[in-house]
């Protein structure tokens, strides 16, 4: 019975989680620019990434296993925003302008 | 506790970098025999060696007054995280997106809290941190709302009171 | 079976970020596409070690997200064109 009750909050912690790195990609065609699109890949680093790992790591019980796989979100909070400051930076100081309307 | 001198300061951050690095070992090895957990502090050392004599190791380099706050700001940062990532998904979806830039001041005191804001502002979905200015932010953000968001200083406020 | 498909929506995921990677109009599109598709393909990594249960996956998966963080960074740095301005990297 407890088996059942796991196994469906897994599926829905999935079903999150595959929803939102499915329209961080959706966002990496739709959107318009470079900048843009770096919004779209950080949707998928932090929250599609959190609730896969959060749906496996209550999936497979409190063990070493689940330490280990809290160290994946661990490292991807302190790697992607490095990651997307750094293209960023690189896009604007190559001479790409944003789209849209510019308030300084 | 009264004005600790700079030497304590120093090695109580170096013991507590220690710590860490084993505890990192242990998760990802997970062995509990003696000759193992020897090798384990052997390489332990051997890592802190290198990184010392990379000065990776400087006095504002492991922080030891926000260590005991973190936890607290984490769990806030999990909960901005996912109310700016729901906007941005809503946005994704139905189109109405309106890149602009904006620039933000900050106003933490040391190098650390500086980055420590770009960081989490580039760490929102939505919000993108492009320059860094001495204390001012280049940032591009993907509608007026989580511009506004932004400008209200309330993440700015939460980061400065980390290392008061 | 709900592993695999989670599997599938990676998969289908990673096809979507493909797609920005060959059509790009900069290479700062490619670069970020790619390094998008690095970070799912080690969840689909830690995934498919559940799906077979074969937990020992993790450990990839881990490497693969160190690996794919120092590769981005590497690529970014041949492609930068002023050295002056950037206090970062």
């Amino acid at each position: 019975m407890s088996y059942n009750y796991i196994e469906l909050i897994t599926l829905i912690l999935l079903a999150i989680g595959c929803f939102f790195i499915l329209s961080g990609s959706l966002g990496l065609i739709k959107l318009p620019d470079v900048f843009s699109r770096i919004h779209a890949a950080g949707l998928i680093d932090t929250l599609g990434s959190g609730f896969i790992v959060l749906a496996l790591i209550i999936y497979s019980g409190f063990s070493l296993l689940s330490l280990k796989l809290l160290l994946i979100p661990i490292f991807l909070i302190f790697t992607s925003p490095v990651t997307g400051h750094a293209i960023a930076l690189f896009a604007h100081e190559s001479g790409y302008k944003p789209k849209g309307k510019n308030k300084k | 506790m009264a004005k600790p001198n700079k030497d304590s300061l120093k090695t109580l951050s170096f013991i507590t970098y220690f710590i860490i690095l084993f505890v990192f070992w242990f998760i990802l090895s997970g062995y509990l025999k003696t000759l193992l957990l020897f090798f384990g502090v052997i390489s332990v050392l051997f890592v802190f060696w290198m990184s010392y004599r990379a000065k990776a190791l400087e006095e504002d380099s492991l922080p030891l007054k926000i260590i005991l706050r973190l936890p607290f700001y984490w769990i806030w940062l999990f909960k901005e995280i996912f109310k700016s990532g729901i906007t941005t998904t809503a946005l994704i979806w139905n189109g109405k997106y309106s890149p602009q830039l904006i620039t933000v001041k900050a106003s933490q005191k040391n190098r650390t809290g500086i980055a420590n804001y770009a960081n989490a502002i580039t760490l929102t979905p939505g919000t993108v941190t492009i320059e860094v200015d001495k204390k001012t932010f280049l940032v591009h953000a993907l509608s007026k709302k989580l511009s506004e968001d932004l400008q209200t200083d309330d993440m700015n406020k939460v980061i400065t009171d980390l290392d008061r | 079976m709900i592993f695999f498909a989670t599997l599938t929506v990676l998969g289908v995921s990673v096809a979507l970020c493909l797609v920005r990677a060959i059509k790009g109009p900069t290479p700062f599109d490619r670069i970020l596409s790619i390094s998008s598709i690095g970070t799912i393909i080690a969840i689909g990594i830690s995934v498919h070690g559940f799906a077979f249960e074969r937990p020992d996956f993790v450990d990839i998966s881990l490497m693969y997200i160190l690996l794919n963080f120092l590769g981005t960074i590497a690529i970014l740095r041949y492609y930068k064109i002023k050295r002056k301005k950037s206090n970062v990297l």
